[in-house]
This record gives C-alpha cells, sequence and structure tokens, in this order.
C-alpha cells in the first residue's frame, strides 16, 4: 500500500501492526504485556497471523517453543525475544508533516530536525551535473557548496549528521553502463565555520577510478572526532572491503586504514564494524562484529550457523544502542536485527522481517527501515525501542527507504509509486 | 487440462479459455544466469547469456564463448564501457554470430519494446535493455540509489499481464539483495521509466534496446 495524503498532507492516526510470534500461552503473553508494556495502540499476532488485540505479546528469554534464531551469537547474549514483523496495512501520521521533492530539484538524504533536511538540489534537473550538497527547508533549499565544473562531476548522496554537521557520499556520474563503480568522494560540513571540507576520495585511496561498489548502500557516520566509511580497498593487485576513517576538520587527509570490514557504525570512542567477510553465492556476509577504540581492534561477537550461511548485512549505534542485521545468503530467510545496549552486556530484543536486508537508520529511541528497491516488501517501518512498538511509515516501491534524524525523531519518509520523482514527506514521530 | 487455467508445455505457458482454447500468455527464453565479473561488464555479461542460450559456443572468428571474449568483440575494455552511442553491443553480438542477427532502438516506445520482445521467442534471440536509473527516482531488484545506467536480458514475457522477466547479471555480485531473475510488474511502465529518458545531457545516447531482427 502507498502512503496516502489528504488534502491537509496527514494521513491516519498511529497503528502499529507488530506482529509477534513465539507465543507459547496466552497467559504468559498477558503477563509479558505487562511486564515490557506497549506503545498504544498497538496489535500484534501469533505464528498463524491472527490479531490478538493490543497486547505486545513476547517469549520469554529463550523460550524455544516458538520463533528462535536459526543462527549462533557467540560472545554475547542474545536470548532476547524475537518480534515478527508483518507488512503494515493503516500508516502511521507524522506531527507537523510537510513535504517537498517530485520534481528532481531536491533529492533528500536524511533529516536533520524537523525544519530541515540534508540533501541535494538544482535549478534544472535536467542537468545531472548541476546537484550540489543541500540544507532543504519548507520554503526552499540553501546549498552548502559551489556548483562542480570540470569533466569529473560527483553526485551528492547520502551520508549521516546533525545540526552541528554532516558528513556525506558523493559518485561520479558516469556516462554509461558501468553500473557497479563507486568513485567516491567523502565531504563533510561544519555549522560552526559553515565550511565544506573533503575528507577523501576513492581515487586518493586506490590510485583508480573504477573502485567497485561494495555491498549494502554504506553511508558514512561520524563521532566528534572522525568520520568512519567502507570501500573496497586496493592493495597489491587485491580489492579487499575496508573499513576506513578520516579526521575531521583537517581537510583531505591520509585515512587510517582500521581493519578488514564494512558496514561502519560510529560511536562516542570509536567505530563497530562487521568483519570476517565470506563470500557466499549471491552476497558477501560478515561473520563477526568488532569495534576498534582508536588504537586496536577487537571482536564483540562471532556469528555461526548450519552451513555457515548467516552473516552480518547492517550495523547501527547511537548513544547506549547498537543494532546488527543478520542476513543469510537466502533471500527467503528474510532477516534479523538485534538490539543491545552499548557495552553488548543486554541483548535488548530481536526483530524478524521479510525482506532479505535493510536501509535502516537509527538514534536512541527508534530504528527505522526499508527495503531499499528490493521486488518486495516495500513497506517502511519504524521500532520503538523503549515501548516495542512498531509503527507503519507507508510503502513506498522501488523507493523504501526512510531514515530518522540522529538527534530528534524526525523522518523523512520517501512517497514513491515506482513512476517517477519521489516525493519526501518529513515529520515527527511520537 | 481443466478450462480457465495455466499448463506450460515447453517454453511457453498457455491459458485454456473457457471454450478450451489454449492462448500463450508466458513465453521463456529459460535464460541461464551469469554475474558480470567487474563493475563495467554488465554488456558482454549479458551477450554472453544470450549467446549462451542459443548455444553459440564459438563465434565466427572461432574463438571460444567466454565473457571475456564477447566484452572484446563489444570493444568493452577499450571504451571502459558497452557504448550504445557507437552500437557496440550490436556489434559485438553480430560479429560473434557472424551475421547481422542483433540491431539497436534507441529510447523506444513500449510498442517497439513489446513487439521485440514478442519476435524474440520466434528468432530464439533474446533482447536485452539497457536502462538507466535516477538518484531520487524509483529502482528496481535491490539497486541502489545513485544514477547509472546498466545492461540485462529480457527471459520471460507475459503477455496477458505485461509483466516482464528479466535477468540482471549484477544481482549478488553488485547488489546483494537482488535476485538474478525478477518479474518486474510491467513492460510499459519499465519502458517509459528506465528506457525512454536520456538523463545525461551530453548529446549522445545512452539507453535503448538490443533485439534480433531475423
Amino acid at each position: 500500500m502507498s502512503r496516502h495524503f489528504g488534502k491537509s498532507g496527514h494521513s491516519h492516526r498511529w497503528v502499529v501492526i507488530a506482529t509477534v510470534v513465539c507465543v507459547a500461552l496466552a497467559v504468559v503473553a498477558y503477563v509479558l504485556h505487562g511486564m515490557f508494556g506497549q506503545g498504544e495502540g498497538a496489535s500484534s499476532s501469533n505464528q498463524d497471523g491472527t490479531t490478538s488485540g493490543t497486547a505486545t505479546v513476547s517469549t520469554e528469554p529463550g523460550d524455544t517453543d516458538g520463533l528462535s534464531l536459526p543462527f549462533s551469537i557467540e560472545g554475547v547474549p542474545s536470548d532476547a525475544t524475537i518480534l515478527d514483523v508483518s507488512e503494515g496495512t493503516e500508516t502511521s501520521a507524522l506531527e507537523g508533516e510537510w513535504t517537498f521533492g517530485g520534481d528532481y530539484t531536491k533529492i533528500g538524504s536524511f533529516p536533520i530536525d524537523s525544519d530541515t533536511v540534508f540533501g541535494s538540489c538544482t535549478d534544472n534537473p535536467d542537468d545531472l551535473t548541476s546537484y550540489v550538497a543541500a540544507l532543504i527547508m519548507l520554503n526552499g533549499a540553501t546549498p552548502l557548496e559551489e556548483r562542480q565544473i570540470g569533466e569529473t562531476v560527483y553526485e551528492p548522496q547520502d551520508g549521516t549528521g546533525s545540526a552541528q554537521g554532516a558528513v556525506w557520499r558523493s559518485s561520479v556520474l558516469s556516462l554509461s553502463p558501468t553500473t557497479g563503480a563507486d568513485d567516491w568522494r567523502l565531504q563533510a560540513w561544519s555549522a560552526a565555520t559553515g565550511t565544506v571540507d573533503t575528507l577523501g576520495t576513492a581515487r586518493d585511496l586506490n590510485g583508480e577510478n573504477d573502485t567497485p561498489l561494495l555491498d549494502g548502500e554504506i553511508v558514512p557516520t561520524e563521532n566528534e572526532s572522525n568520520a568512519f566509511f567502507a570501500s573496497w580497498y586496493l592493495n597489491q593487485g587485491t580489492w579487499t572491503p575496508t573499513v576506513i576513517s578520516y579526521a575531521l576538520n583537517e581537510g583531505t587527509s591520509t585515512p587510517t586504514l582500521i581493519d578488514t570490514g564494512s558496514y561502519p557504525a560510529a560511536t562516542d570512542g570509536g567505530v563497530i564494524y562487521a568483519g570476517s567477510p565470506a563470500a557466499t553465492e549471491s552476497t558477501t556476509l560478515y561473520k563477526a562484529l568488532h569495534t576498534w577504540d582508536t588504537s586496536s581492534s577487537s571482536t564483540v561477537f562471532t556469528v555461526v550457523s548450519e552451513g555457515n550461511d548467516w552473516g552480518i548485512s547492517g550495523v547501527w549505534a547511537y548513544g547506549d544502542r547498537r543494532a546488527v542485521c543478520l542476513s543469510s545468503d537466502k533471500a527467503a530467510d528474510g532477516c534479523y536485527i538485534g538490539f543491545w545496549d552499548g557495552s553488548f552486556s543486554t541483548n535488548i530484543t530481536w526483530l524478524h522481517m521479510a525482506s532479505p536486508s535493510v536501509v535502516a537508520s537509527m538514534n536512541e529511541s527508534w530504528l527505522v527501515w526499508g527495503s531499499g528497491s528490493q521486488a518486495d516488501n516495500a513497506g517502511m517501518y519504524a521500532y520503538n525501542l523503549e515501548s516495542n512498538a512498531i509503527e507503519y511509515l507507508g510503502s513506498a516501491i522501488g523507493y523504501s527507504r526512510p531514515v530518522i534524524a540522529s538527534e530528534n525523531n524526525t523522518v523523512l519518509v520517501p512517497e514513491s509509486d515506482g513512476q517517477g520523482a519521489v516525493i519526501f514527506h518529513v515529520g515527527t514521530l511520537s | 487440462m481443466a478450462r480457465n487455467d495455466y499448463v506450460t508445455i515447453g517454453n511457453t505457458t498457455y491459458y485454456a479459455d473457457n471454450d478450451g482454447r489454449l492462448m500463450s500468455v508466458i513465453q521463456y527464453h529459460n535464460i541461464e544466469w551469469a554475474g558480470q565479473p567487474n563493475n563495467f561488464f554488465c554488456g558482454p555479461t549479458s551477450g554472453y547469456m544470450i549467446l549462451r542460450n542459443v548455444g553459440a559456443w564459438t563465434s565466427a572468428r572461432g574463438d571460444g564463448l567466454s565473457i571475456e571474449n564477447v566484452a572484446t568483440y563489444m570493444e568493452t575494455r577499450r571504451y571502459g564501457f558497452t557504448s550504445l552511442q557507437d552500437r557496440k553491443f550490436q556489434q559485438g553480438m553480430n560479429d560473434w554470430l557472424g551475421d547481422s542477427i542483433y540491431t539497436t532502438i534507441h529510447t523506444p516506445s513500449y510498442a517497439q519494446v513489446r513487439s521485440a520482445v514478442l519476435s524474440s521467442y520466434e528468432t530464439g534471440y533474446a533482447t536485452a535493455v539497457d536502462a538507466m536509473e535516477r538518484r531520487g527516482g524509483p529502482h528496481y531488484n535491490g539497486h541502489n540509489n545513485g544514477t547509472f545506467a546498466h545492461i540485462m536480458v529480457v527471459d520471460g514475457y507475459n503477455s496477458q499481464t505485461d509483466a516482464v522477466y528479466l535477468v540482471d547479471p549484477g544481482a549478488g555480485v553488485l547488489w546483494p539483495s537482488g535476485s538474478q531473475h525478477f518479474w518486474y510488474s510491467s513492460l510499459q511502465a519499465f519502458t517509459t521509466i528506465y528506457l525512454q529518458t536520456e538523463y545525461y545531457s551530453d548529446g549522445k545516447e545512452h539507453i535503448g534496446i538490443y533485439y534480433a531482427v531475423k
């Protein structure tokens, strides 16, 4: 179902569509409802998919009667409840909603606050080379950089940030079928100085312009001192997925090559990332989660599965929250996202969804996700880490990629019927 | 076989109407997927899949079938891509086959694409699409949110629903969540969105279809 909008631009009341499995006993469910609490208006269902009212039904930790993880996590607890997310039916409303886009003049990347979105803009959408990074607001857009000139032009793409600053990636526009090349550039904007620095480029890293595209639509993240990214790194003729970091506020610099891996998520003291890559028939999955504290790396946990067919396909961090997505090489298995505290001493919960991977973002209270441009499962969702509520944000065919702000609960929700330019909705989750 | 039901015979799925008459509705080439070995070989890999499907194991000049050899015929390494502007996919396929089998249509109409796909089941040579996706617009089959062109093979077509079955040489290789074969719900919509609008304003041709004329 596509996202629907009335004349006022507001949609329906929040309706939660969390389908929760692993129901051993209704009594247990009722009791746990009281224990765990529930977002208002939430509904849930059992393994048969039947609605069971407004309770958040969950298993006791370690319960194996219902849904269980098809892999083991070794090194940290992994015994939390598993919530199975079903397709939504009624789109949740956003507070203070406004829209932009629909004509390729402004393309949203991520929200900063309820009034501002980071993205790109142009006065002439017929000229692909004219886009610049920008702050997009209800009444227009403010470019953050000058228009590029010359033969090599980077298309501003995705990133992360806040009102204080942002880091984002761009990629050289290609005029021809060079599909998987990712000739990237990393830039950083400082609100304090109003300046944009180029941190580094794929050409600087690899000395070539044909750095391949790394799985999973990696976006740069940052903490107070460093930006983190992942790229294929060419070393003595061999391409290796590598986590790298650039010092902020130093202009263009030589990156630190942290480790073999991908999906870096900045933390207050460093970065967590997926390591130990293993190529399967259909993709590359990572068998361990690592942490780097600016001087050395260590393993947080490893993923073990029968057939060795599960691995990490996404990592997110904010404050004292951590989230890791695990996928298999079989799309029909869907994926699981595990949540932990910052020290990985407590496994908060697991989500299971039908899509084999997700495009997601996280702040202190919410994880927001979609399936990108996968053929199925175009739904978009928001999971509240405190209440276990799951909100349905509608669906966007070919563009299922909602994003949440880092420092507030503003979300950027795309509207797409799969036909043309995406319309972006900005509003606040509550 | 019951009326108002489907039956598959060989590469074709038929539908039996109320009177029991069979109508072919879904046809396939049964293309076996191959993954592109690098980020710019979607054209040669698509050509390789088509040639392998028709058993063109050796070129007219005596070269053995491989993605790399097809790329050589399409001059993909020399260009750094497979040039639609210079008709290099068409040239490579025809040089391989030793006959003027393939031709190119730049920004085709839906009628042209549908006709090309349907006629491919008579010639035996599958049609390829050279499609462009744009950042800020819809994408398909797990492709990333960037701006780029990509060549794929049309394997199946449902003439009743207009759904098209594509083979993506970048699935899994470039896009981990992509399917090697996938259905797109409407050939007309695919044509409109991805094959008819040139986003680059450099005066050159970048997107279209490659199909067999005999």
